[in-house]
């Protein structure tokens, strides 16, 4: 029995519309961006629907959009009808307290334990990562949902309307399909829609558990978000806000008794917001067509040049993207990831042929190796590069924005000067970090002298409140928009950075610093080898090295490219530094056991105050 | 009797599936916790403790009260703004307009984490919505994005609906006689709220913050988007144990010790929660 | 033998409840047999148990001559009235009454037939494509009914159908089910917790308490002769006495109550001298008028006026045991409390009763 408060309505109604505001003012501004005709937050410059033409186009978006769509829909089927057994057979008194509480249990553990778990369960069966593993996943965390929804929405379902149809001659499987299965219908399509929008937006237990050419939408987002702010990620959010919020808003009114042709009209829209898109989706591979499975850092091919490899060999080239060495490494040593061409750096190559996870190359099969520059041959990490070939190198040097900072840069030193407090990044990478520590001292970034790196911890500690973010993907945004005036980098996005800006320069300071080489590589268990091999060399080709060095900014290794490129580009300092500066670079060694101090000590960074 | 043996049986095919994917998967975490990590990353079977002593380590263990303040700040905060908000809801607004409000609340929270996150970023920047219009005022700007405060926001805007119901259904429910009774003995508007109000919706008040402190403990997304990788908390210390640093048996630990106080908490509070599950 | 009802030696028991103990029972084809007795007598399980929705821990059920004990519901040839009606609510009265049926797979036309003159068996033609919530609570029972009946089972079971109906419509509708039973001849099982509505509408009532028939006989037998304690309480019997009988004479017993009450009762040869006995008394057998029989000096003690007739408190005996005395107001005469009256009854009316009709041992 409730009766009208006579407290103050007004004070307490204000403090509500504040939260109202608060909880849908960030999606309101999201929104409102995607239809913004400028680029930057701060400007409106026009109403345009340019950016959902560009997402609805894009052809990633579209395989994770239709990848979303075939595991949320299966998932919805099984999660679905499990729960409702549960829930009916509970409703009925089978199983009890204890029965119950394990399974709404999930329901309130941390989404992180839950990935972590499920991650392992499947490295440990060797089940290879892919679309099984999402949709088990996904079975997993949804059922309890399903379960919850149904239960409640049946507590009053009346038992003896199964007796009447049972004493009127109905078994038990008729009565079911004719008499419960309707009078519970709007329960269980309230399950079915919950737990296709929890399907459709997880990203948590996605990442952990997915594969080769399965991403999903959520995580597809979140690579874009990593890359940068870009209105086309405002559209594509703003699109899946809306679907899963009219799916929802069905569940909602399912669950308040109102009949299904109302609930249909929400849920129907969001579905069809969402299936749209789908019918202008590339279709999977046919039972015909190829797939190269190609798993590479962002920001290192062009889909153009992608593009010509698959009309020149009529097949499909399959791009997963990763942002750091040990994100690749991991999905790696966890077995069955299922790539046919990979791109370590020169450490973590040496850690892939110590696990002898990749497979040695056919020399026979790369006729354009001789185009390689010898400089970058025959490295340490790979003597006689029985596994790899180079394919970008690139430095690690210090990029700034000329007008904040006055003072010459010419050491990492800069980076600790207490007059760019709160206006300095740092990648988010030990070795890197480290490196920038070490170098500053004068000691080689590979040591494994543990005086030696903890001074270099320390000095790594100090800093931190000079520092405004750690960051390994898009240090460029960051340092374009202004919210850090002097950023520790990879030189092949400053290089486009400073296209876009004048202002920004790149620097390697006079104590040396990282030269990377990134190889292509294959792994062990690659499937289509003879493609593989096939596109590596391609990639060495004199046209296509200059394709892609021109698009991607990266420094190229390849000889040959080199006349093809443009001039501006060949003289460009920050992308092609001079003989004298490359002596004082070393590569980066993997340091075995030691990796552990490293990440204890970058722990031990991270949560310093 | 064969009616519920018949019954029971419906429950064996989700209680199966949470077998294998919930609780199996806790067995073989602790197993994999109990190794250590090869000089390249991979598994070693073994049966020693060493990464729990190393998970209690001060290092560590600073990591894990961290994450305890997050999910503690967490949850006050959210008691403090989803009350004001239950209760207008619970017994200002009239009862047909109740569902669709709540609805609206709820709405938000079941739509993708990462978007509503991401939102706040492009709120926050340097060069955010915020600082644009801080600007326009002619007031400097702030640094709200990439550090402990960003995270709290985060995570508290993505766990009010959380608070927020609990706190309805149990203000909903309160009798207003029993406030009419108070005010009939003399009690006055304070009194009333402290005597009568605060300790009726006490379950829905621990319901509430049990469901959002734990999750919450587990935080992840908000602080990496938000936290510039600046903030070490829990979760993205278990995250980086199986991406980054590839020391799945430490990860494991790790986990496992999280499960394990969620599992106490879900345990010390299950009767307020259970009182709550009314919902 | 079709529509005959046979429960021998029936036990079913919940945990330690035992709500059906020991029961046998038969019931003639196209008889209607009503089930009475308070709450908890276990008379609902035992419909249930005829209808096949619960299964006996021991001994056999027989319809129409058949063992069903082991039959499960949707294969007998009973019908079932639910409480509360149990109607689809999905479906319309038309979709209700042929939902039965449909599952036999009858042809549409033949369908469309038997709903419609079931329907206006039961006056509901022309409501039949109405939903079901649309329904008043007596019209809801009729669909109920129809449904049921469309079938034509052997035996049709009906649990207190009319509990939730109004006095006025209740009664109208029972003598309406009366009549439709002695027209279509099919066994009913009436189970109900009203002793007027089992008095009103049964060819033979049994009375139920605690998981066992007490008695079962036709409506006059059972209210002029209860054969329990129980039975004479529950069917209203106001004056329950506890008595010894210590002389005998000319076929008459004299009896004596504890606290030195005399009167005579007629020698049914059940008596037993020096025997504690109960007795039951029917108020409306004794009268304040008439000087017959036995006759005892009284004091009026209360008076509780119910319309049609008085029920007068009168205190009686050297004890002070009080007397139940109904009189019809066509003869009433005001009277004080504490006014002396002379309280009468004939012999016969004293009707000996078998048991203490107390706690049963055993459960």
């Amino acid at each position: 029995m409730t009766t009208q408060s006579r407290h103050s309505p007004w004070l307490l109604g204000g403090i509500a519309v504040l939260v109202y505001l608060f909880l849908y003012a960030p999606i309101a501004v999201l929104t409102a961006l995607s239809f913004n005709a400028s680029r930057l937050s701060g400007s409106w410059e026009g109403f345009t629907l340019a950016w959902y033409l560009k997402a609805v186009t894009n052809p990633a978006v579209l395989a994770a959009l239709r990848n979303s769509l075939l595991v949320a829909l299966v998932v919805t089927v099984i999660a679905t009808a499990i729960g409702t057994a549960a829930a009916l057979g509970r409703q009925r008194g089978g199983g009890g307290g204890a029965a119950e509480a394990s399974i709404m249990l999930p329901t309130v553990v941390p989404e992180i334990v839950l990935a972590a778990s499920l991650l392992l369960l499947f490295a440990s069966i060797g089940l290879r990562l892919g679309f099984a593993t999402i949709v088990l996943a996904h079975v997993g965390f949804t059922v309890s949902y399903a379960f919850v929804v149904v239960k409640a929405r049946i507590a009053g379902f009346d038992h003896s309307l199964e007796e009447a149809a049972m004493d009127l001659g109905a078994g038990p499987l008729r009565t079911f399909f004719l008499v419960t299965l309707p009078a519970i219908a709007p329960a269980v399509l309230a399950a079915a829609l919950l737990v296709f929008a929890l399907s459709i937006d997880d990203y948590v237990v996605t990442s952990f558990v997915a594969g080769v050419g399965a991403t999903t939408l959520p995580l597809q987002i979140y690579s874009m978000v990593k890359s940068g702010v870009s209105p086309e990620i405002n559209a594509v959010s703003s699109v899946l806000l809306a679907a899963t919020g009219l799916l929802l808003w069905g569940t909602f009114l399912l669950e308040q008794g109102r009949s299904l042709r109302v609930a249909a009209v929400p849920a129907v829209l969001g579905l069809a917001m969402l299936a749209a898109p789908f019918a202008l989706a590339r279709g999977q591979a046919g039972r015909g067509e190829t797939v190269l499975n190609l798993y590479i850092w962002s920001n290192y091919i062009a889909p153009e040049t992608l593009a010509k490899f698959e009309q020149r060999h009529g097949v499909r080239v399959n791009v997963d993207l990763y942002d750091s060495n040990e994100a690749m490494l991991a999905k790696l040593q966890a077995g069955n990831a299922g790539y046919d061409v990979i791109c370590p750096s020169d450490y973590s190559l040496q850690v892939l042929i110590a696990q002898g996870l990749l497979r040695p190359l056919d020399r026979a099969a790369l006729r354009h190796l001789v185009n390689i520059d010898p400089l970058f041959l025959d490295r340490p990490f790979d003597p006689g590069n029985r596994f790899s070939m180079p394919y970008f190198w690139g430095t690690t040097g210090i990029a700034y924005n000329r007008r904040r900072v006055t003072v010459p840069v010419e050491s990492w030193g800069v980076l600790w000067d207490p007059r760019y407090r709160g206006r300095v990044l740092m990648l988010d990478d030990p070795r890197e970090a480290f490196m920038a520590a070490l170098k500053w001292k004068g000691h080689s970034l590979n040591t494994t002298d543990p005086d030696v790196l903890a001074r270099a911890r320390d000095l790594l500690i100090a800093q931190k409140p000079l520092v405004r973010a750690y960051n390994s993907t898009n240090f460029e945004d960051v340092l374009l928009s202004g919210d850090v005036w002097l950023a520790q980098a990879w030189n092949g996005q400053i290089a486009k950075a400073m296209d876009q800006d004048p202002d920004i320069a790149y620097v390697i300071p006079r104590e040396g610093a990282t030269l990377f080489i990134d190889n292509l590589a294959i792994p062990a268990d690659a499937r289509q080898v003879e493609l593989a091999h096939a596109f590596i060399d391609f990639t060495m080709e004199p046209e296509i090295a200059a394709e892609i060095c021109r698009t991607m900014r990266y420094s190229s290794p390849n000889r040959a490219a080199l006349p093809l490129l443009p001039e501006d580009l060949r003289r460009d300092p920050a992308v092609f530094p001079p003989r004298e500066v490359l002596d004082r670079l070393e590569t980066v060694q993997d340091v075995g056991e030691a990796t552990v101090t490293f990440d204890r000590m970058w722990t031990e960074i991270k949560t310093a105050r | 009797m064969t009616a519920r043996r018949h019954a029971t049986w419906l429950l064996v095919p989700c209680l199966m599936a949470l077998l294998l994917l919930v609780y199996l998967p806790q067995v073989l975490m602790f197993a994999v916790s109990l190794g250590h990590r090869s000089a390249y990353g991979a598994v070693v079977y073994g049966t020693s403790p060493s990464n729990y002593w190393r998970a209690i380590d001060p290092l560590y263990a600073w990591i894990l009260w961290r994450s305890l303040l997050l999910a503690l700040a967490t949850t006050v905060t959210c008691l403090v703004l989803a009350y004001p908000v239950a209760f207008w809801l619970g017994r200002i607004i009239p009862p047909r307009w109740r569902n669709a409000l709540l609805a609206l609340i709820v709405l938000p929270f079941w739509t993708s984490f990462l978007v509503r996150m991401y939102a706040w970023i492009v709120l926050l920047r340097s060069e955010g919505v915020v600082n644009q219009a801080l600007a326009a005022a002619g007031l400097p700007a702030l640094e709200l994005l990439y550090n402990d405060a960003a995270v709290l926001v985060g995570q508290v805007y993505g766990e009010l609906p959380f608070m927020i119901i609990p706190l309805y259904v149990s203000l909903e429910k309160l009798d207003g006689t029993l406030l009419e009774a108070a005010a009939d003995c003399g009690a006055g508007p304070l009194r009333r709220f402290t005597q009568v109000i605060l300790p009726q919706t006490l379950p829905g008040i621990v319901a509430g913050c049990v469901l959002v402190f734990i999750p919450s403990l587990g935080a992840y997304l908000a602080p990496d988007l938000l936290g510039g990788g600046k903030t070490a908390y829990v979760g993205n210390l278990i995250q980086s144990q199986f991406a980054t640093a590839r020391d799945m048996p430490f990860g494991a630990a790790l986990s496992f010790l999280l499960s394990l106080v969620v599992v106490l908490l879900l345990l010390a509070f299950r009767r307020p929660i259970r009182a709550a599950g009314s919902l | 033998m079709k529509g005959a009802v046979s429960v021998r030696g029936v036990t079913r028991a919940y945990g330690n409840v035992v709500a059906v103990c020991d029961v046998s029972l038969d019931v003639a084809p196209g008889e209607f047999l009503t089930l009475l007795g308070p709450s908890g007598c276990g008379k609902t399980t035992l419909l249930r148990l005829i209808a096949g929705f619960e299964r006996p821990d021991r001994g056999t059920i027989h319809v129409s001559g058949n063992d069903v004990t082991a039959v499960p519901a949707h294969k007998r040839p009973v019908n079932t009235v639910f409480q509360h009606y149990a109607l689809f609510p999905h479906r319309t009265v038309r979709g209700n009454v042929a939902f039965g049926l449909e599952i036999e797979k009858r042809p549409p036309a033949e369908i469309a037939r038997k709903v419609d003159e079931a329907l206006d068996l039961v006056r509901l033609g022309g409501l039949g494509n109405r939903r079901v919530t649309e329904l008043s609570g007596g019209q809801k029972q009729r669909v109920a009914l129809a449904r049921a009946l469309v079938l034509e089972p052997d035996v049709l079971v009906l649990d207190e159908p009319l509990a939730a109906l109004d006095p006025k419509l209740r009664k109208e509708v029972q003598i309406e089910i009366k009549n439709l039973q002695e027209r279509l001849g099919t066994t009913f099982v009436f189970v109900t917790h009203d002793q007027d509505e089992a008095l009103v509408m049964a060819d033979r009532i049994a009375v139920m308490n605690h998981g066992r028939i007490e008695q079962v006989d036709g409506p006059e037998a059972l209210y002029e002769r209860p054969r329990t304690r129980f039975v004479a309480d529950f069917l209203g019997v106001s004056n329950l006495l506890e008595v010894t009988p210590h002389t005998r004479d000319h076929g008459r017993v004299r009896l004596r109550t504890a606290s030195g009450l005399e009167f005579d009762a007629d020698d049914d040869g059940g008596y037993e001298l020096g025997r504690a006995v109960w007795v039951g008394l029917r108020s409306e057998r004794i009268s304040l008028v008439d000087r017959a029989g036995n006759v005892l000096d009284g004091v009026i003690d209360d008076e509780i006026f119910l319309g049609d007739w008085t029920d007068w408190r009168v205190r009686v005996g050297p004890g002070g045991d009080v007397l139940s005395v109904g009189e019809g107001n066509v003869l009433a005469r005001s009277r004080r409390r504490g006014e002396v009256v002379s309280v009468c009854f004939p012999p016969d009316a004293v009707m000996r009763l078998d048991d203490d009709g107390g706690e049963r041992p055993g459960g």
